[in-house]
């Protein structure tokens, strides 16, 4: 953290919200219990008198004091809004939660009662609910209360349809928790943001809606006071008593004022980012100097940076994410940098590149182009003339990366319009032509009217690197380019990268978390840990382990061609300890596998799983799992491996009890199996704390109203607390949620909540495949260690065949359904 | 199928539900409009003449289907208080007035709200952004009604720029239709300006983090050029179905500022025959608004389709 840079982070929205809703309701309440005047006595001797002493906000045509009449009328108008919002709420929310988790025809019968319903506006459907079953306070009420239903169901359903195919959704089923557990205890705090947010609208509304009603003569009926109907009495007064019609007025904007505001900014932060920004410049400029040109020097690299600190701007302070990195680009090299996720990486290419996010800033250092600029301090005007340009930058996420509404043809040409205008509609549309041709993309002419939906990852991969490449950039940013990509197509764009490295002499700067990726390119490779770079090393040359000076040479054999241990001899030997742990975790050969000697745990006889399909191209059942049979050890790890598509989450799910199947049989040995999912951020209930999460096991065991006894709640205590000592946690995370743990702690708590289940068969959905490296290898470790302690029998599923190699006694490969051996 | 027909489809059984809905809506009223017309002294031979006038003899689903007949035919039974007056008569007169006003409203809401949505969340935190959203939070806060008596009677009385309960058509008479008719509008636009206006903002926030926009920036394009070639047609997308949203809110708008500025449209006869409790013409009007806002509503979604060209052809 920062401490040099202070600034405000005090929502002052919020505080103005909460001083106006005061405003607006503490005078209400006092006159519930002091009373100053009768609100509907009549005084024909003092009408309609200016605010005074006597009477506060004044008197109405009747000499009524207004400053009652007002806070009587507030009392009622909120009374009814509150009463309104609470009947749409509880009503809504209870039909939105059945109908979006359950579905089904009552979902279907009602969802279109609903959409119905939205087809008149609201205020129309009170009116004629109200004129159908007269006026009055309480018909108000009912009126606006049912038409508030509707919109909180939907919201609700919504939320319900989101939520229930969360993966702790289907934990908390495998657990063993009823469906209405689930929907009431597991989901419903997770939309409680939600659904306060809507309450607050609601209310705002309701507000509104009763001074419409009350102003068309339908609301509350005379002598009673409500702020409609006060607005609607003090037209005729505007010219000779304004003050009838300003003090109820004023009433209504401060709470609704205040709602909104309070709703609006609660929880948000009320750091103004582009107060701290121009703070973070001024301290830059006053220690470094504005200029941008730097003094320059013979044979420069083309980008030097030197001691870059960069900041995310967070409500405590500046938290650095770079601390005072340095390195060069030079011409014509691929300069890898690894590290594992939050070290940095991207975060420096961005720097150079100069698009960070609003909330991170430089807060210190250079980065030198050419030898001659220094890009932190140039003017956004010529740095936006760079990019694109000089510098061309290869994002992660080939899918959301190109404008979804533009034709890809028109996209790669902006860069022309932008760095090349001089050129012709013709010259600029052959250009683009050929960039794409470049990039091996066939049929240029066709993709140049396509939009980028139509394509493939892949395809839309080579768009990307064709922009990089049409305005010959120096220097390309390459982050993540192959991470979201299938292996095969991940080679062919290395192969691309390699290519265009020769061809035009370009940098290239390759970010990747893979160590594979960073042996089969780069010449150089930077090791980043938590914002620092540890270690830099120069990789040999592949098939030689002697140094080469020769650099035409050096690029003769990389890239995709290269097998998995030429990439390891490349890197030789780190220096440091962390490079020696990274480089051990990725190249990790180290075997798990444990003999096996047990009886028949799980038996399959040709198992079959079919949909039924909704389109209507495809009619009839589609078999996701076709015919299959297999046998599980007690004590073994069977592997299951399959692309995404194949079938093996239904397998899974079958094996767990989730998934009805259409034939065939399945016998377990043992009670049904609990299940670590690949994320184990979904899969554990974000709305409750550790120890809430951990305790869920033992109340579903124990019964409903387990937990109310203290003595009940120490037992369960000891009994988590055993079980984090097991999976190596500390005993303070009980307290936390689980988005204020690491990856690695998540997955160790999704562990020990399957062994507080005491159940012998675990399956284990990609356990590890979200994680870095090095946290891989130790929840690897942990799971195995935990396998023998208590006997358990593991199945694996994972599309990484190599750790189900080192971890499997058996492997299954599963395609369109259809099982294999080995 | 193709998708048009699909939605021609959805739109006709929407319109048929809400048919059914508003006429059954009318069928929970105590006693019948014979009732209510002829008061409780009425004999019953007086009633039961009335009834068969009305059809009231028949059957639930026979009234339904000739009255159901009759949105197209433009036969929706006699006005209970305006005698021999038929339903569709009342409305036809009334119609435009409330069309007109509409209309007007929704272009002043697009002119306004797009613009200024989109140079608030341009420069966050600048003059614009702040001083547009507090005054936006002002208006929402203040009943539509309330906002329409200060229009009319600053505008209208104080600076006599228009007289409040006027109408001329705009076929007529164009400029004096803009005359009249703007202020009303702006009456019914001020607070769906003010939700437009921060949906709009909130819509083109969300696009300003999406990746094409970075993709966008490190291309070497302007902030200005982000905006207008890139954010403004995807931002668009979510903000042309708020508006169908609120083609709802505008007619409920409307109901109220016709009342504020006594225009003679449906609204006002909709007000005042809740208050004669004349149930054929109220269930008529309820029945015409729900089926503008379907219209409209059916209007945006091709409107969207035609905009967006990731939908594809099998693609709901």
């Amino acid at each position: 953290m920062n401490t040099s840079i202070k600034y405000n982070n005090k929502n002052i929205r919020l505080i103005v919200g909460l001083v106006l809703l005061a405003l607006a309701t503490l005078p209400v309440i006092l006159t519930v219990f002091v009373k100053f005047y009768d609100p509907n006595e009549v005084n024909y001797s003092e009408m309609l008198q200016a605010p005074s002493f006597r009477h506060l906000f004044g008197t109405d045509d009747y000499g009524r004091d207004i400053f009652t009449r007002v806070m009587k009328g507030a009392a009622t108008t909120f009374g009814i809004s509150l009463f309104t919002v609470t009947m749409g709420a509880v009503i809504g929310t209870v039909i939105g939660a059945l109908t979006g988790y359950f579905g089904g025809i009552v979902d279907e019968i009602l969802m279109r009662v609903n959409d119905c319903l939205a087809s008149f506006p609201s205020i129309l459907l009170a009116l004629v609910v109200v004129s159908l079953i007269d006026k009055g306070t309480w018909n108000i009420c009912i009126a606006l209360g049912l038409v508030f239903i509707p919109s909180f169901a939907r919201i609700m359903r919504s939320e319900y349809l989101k939520e229930k195919n969360r993966d702790y959704v289907q934990n908390a089923r495998l657990m063993g928790a009823g469906h209405l557990r689930v929907v009431f205890i597991h989901i419903l705090p997770n939309t409680l943001p939600i659904l306060f947010s809507a309450i607050l609208v609601g209310i705002n509304n309701a507000v509104l809606a009763e001074a419409g009603l009350s102003y068309l003569g339908l609301g509350v009926q005379p002598p009673d006071p409500s702020l409609g109907r006060m607005l609607s009495e003090a037209k005729t007064f505007l010219l000779n008593a304004p003050w009838y019609e300003l003090f109820p007025c004023l009433e209504m904007i401060l709470f609704i004022l205040g709602l909104t505001l309070v709703s609006d900014n609660f929880g948000v932060s009320g750091v103004s980012l582009s107060t701290v920004k121009r703070k973070i410049e001024k301290l830059k400029a006053e220690k470094e100097g504005k200029s941008p040109v730097v003094e320059k020097k013979e044979d420069s690299p083309i980008i030097s940076v030197h001691n870059l600190e960069v900041g995310f701007i967070e409500d405590e302070g500046i938290d650095d994410t770079l601390r005072g990195i340095s390195f060069d680009i030079h011409k014509g090299e691929v300069l890898g940098v690894v590290g594992e996720s939050g070290s940095g990486k991207s975060l420096t290419a961005m720097s150079i590149m100069g698009i960070l996010s609003d909330k991170a800033a430089i807060t210190g250092g250079s980065i030198i182009l050419d030898g001659k600029t220094d890009l932190t301090k140039l003017p956004e005007e010529e740095y936006r003339k760079l990019r694109g340009g000089k510098l061309a930058y290869v994002f992660q996420e080939p899918m959301t990366s190109l404008n979804p509404v533009q034709k890809i043809g028109v996209q790669i040409d902006e860069i022309l319009d932008i760095h090349a205008a001089h050129l012709s509609e013709e010259e600029q549309k052959k250009l683009v032509l050929d960039a794409l041709e470049d990039t091996g993309l066939k049929d240029a002419e066709k993709l140049y009217d396509m939009y980028p939906f139509e394509l493939s990852g892949g395809m839309r991969q080579r768009v990307c690197i064709a922009m990089a490449l049409i305005a010959k950039a120096d220097l390309i940013l390459a982050d993540e380019p192959t991470t979201a990509l299938d292996a095969g197509v991940a080679d062919i764009i290395l192969d691309i990268f390699k290519h265009i490295n020769r061809k035009y002499k370009t940098a290239i700067m390759l970010i990747s978390h893979d160590l594979r990726v960073i042996g089969k390119l780069a010449d150089r490779v930077l090791i980043m840990q938590d914002g620092n770079i540890v270690e830099t090393m120069d990789l040999k040359l592949s098939g030689a382990n002697t140094e080469s000076d020769s650099s035409a040479e050096k690029h003769h054999k990389k890239g995709a061609e290269l097998s998995e241990e030429e990439c390891i001899l490349r890197f030789g030997t780190p220096k440091t300890d962390y490079g020696r742990k990274l480089l051990d975790a990725a190249f990790s050969k180290k075997q798990y596998k444990q003999k096996v000697t047990g009886k028949t745990l799980v038996k399959a006889e040709h198992l079959s799983v079919s949909y039924k399909m909704a389109s209507r191209k495809q009619k009839g059942l589609k078999k996701v799992i076709d015919d299959v049979s297999f046998e599980i050890k007690e004590g073994s790890t069977v592997g299951i491996v399959g692309e995404s598509g194949s079938g093996k989450s239904t397998l899974v799910k079958a094996i767990a009890g989730l998934q009805k199947y259409t034939s065939g049989k399945i016998e377990l040995g043992c009670p049904r199996p609990s299940m670590v999912f690949q994320d184990p951020y979904s899969s554990l209930n974000p709305a409750f704390k550790v120890r809430r999460i951990l305790e869920e096991p033992l109340r579903l065991k124990n019964g409903f109203g387990y937990a109310w006894k203290k003595q009940n709640r120490d037992r369960m205590l000891t009994e988590i607390k055993s079980m984090l000592h097991k999976t190596e946690l500390e005993e303070e995370i009980l307290t936390r949620k689980i988005s204020e743990l690491s990856g690695g702690q998540r997955q160790r708590i999704a562990i020990a909540l399957t062994l507080i289940q005491k159940k012998s068969l675990i399956i284990l959905d990609e356990p590890v495949s979200a994680l870095d490296v090095t946290i891989q290898e130790q929840i690897l470790e942990l799971l195995m260690k935990l396998k023998k302690a208590f006997g358990l029998t593991y199945i694996l599923i994972s599309h990484d065949m190599r750790l189900v190699s080192r971890v499997c006694n058996e492997v299954y490969t599963i395609e369109e359904g259809k099982l294999c051996k080995g | 199928m193709n998708y048009y027909i699909k939605k021609l489809i959805s739109f006709l059984i929407t319109l048929f539900c809400v048919a059914l809905l508003s006429f059954l809506l009318f069928q929970i009223i105590p006693g019948d409009a014979a009732m209510s017309k002829l008061g409780i002294e009425a004999t019953p031979e007086q009633v039961e003449e009335l009834r068969a006038q009305y059809g009231y003899d028949r059957n639930v689903f026979a009234r339904f289907f000739s009255w159901f007949g009759g949105i197209f035919t433009g036969d929706l039974g006699v006005s209970i208080k305006y005698g021999p007056m038929k339903v569709s008569e009342l409305i036809a007169a009334r119609l435009p007035v409330t069309i007109w006003l509409g209309v007007l409203s929704i272009i002043l809401i697009v002119v306004i709200s797009i613009p200024l949505g989109l140079i608030c969340a341009k420069k966050p935190g600048g003059v614009v952004d702040i001083v547009s959203d507090w005054v936006a939070q002002l208006f929402m806060a203040v009943p539509s009604f309330v906002q329409g008596i200060l229009i009319s009677f600053i505008f209208g009385i104080v600076f006599s720029l228009f007289v409040p309960g006027k109408y001329v058509s705009p076929l007529t008479d164009f400029p004096e239709f803009l005359q009249c008719m703007f202020f009303p509008a702006l009456a019914v636009a001020l607070p769906k300006i003010a939700m437009t206006v921060r949906f709009m903002k909130t819509s083109v926030k969300k696009e300003l983090k999406c990746d094409y926009v970075r993709t966008a920036k490190a291309k070497g394009c302007s902030v200005n050029r982000i905006m207008w070639k890139h954010v403004l047609k995807n931002s668009m997308l979510p903000v042309i179905t708020f508006i169908g949203l609120i083609v709802a809110e505008v007619m409920a708008g409307s109901i109220m500022i016709e009342k504020v500025f006594n225009l003679p449209g449906m609204g006002l006869l909709l007000v005042n025959s809740i208050s004669n409790r004349d149930y054929t013409v109220v269930q008529a009007i309820v029945m015409y608004i729900a089926l503008i806002v379907i219209t409209v509503n059916f209007l945006v979604d091709i409107a969207y389709r035609l905009l967006d060209p990731r939908q594809t052809e099998e693609g709901l």
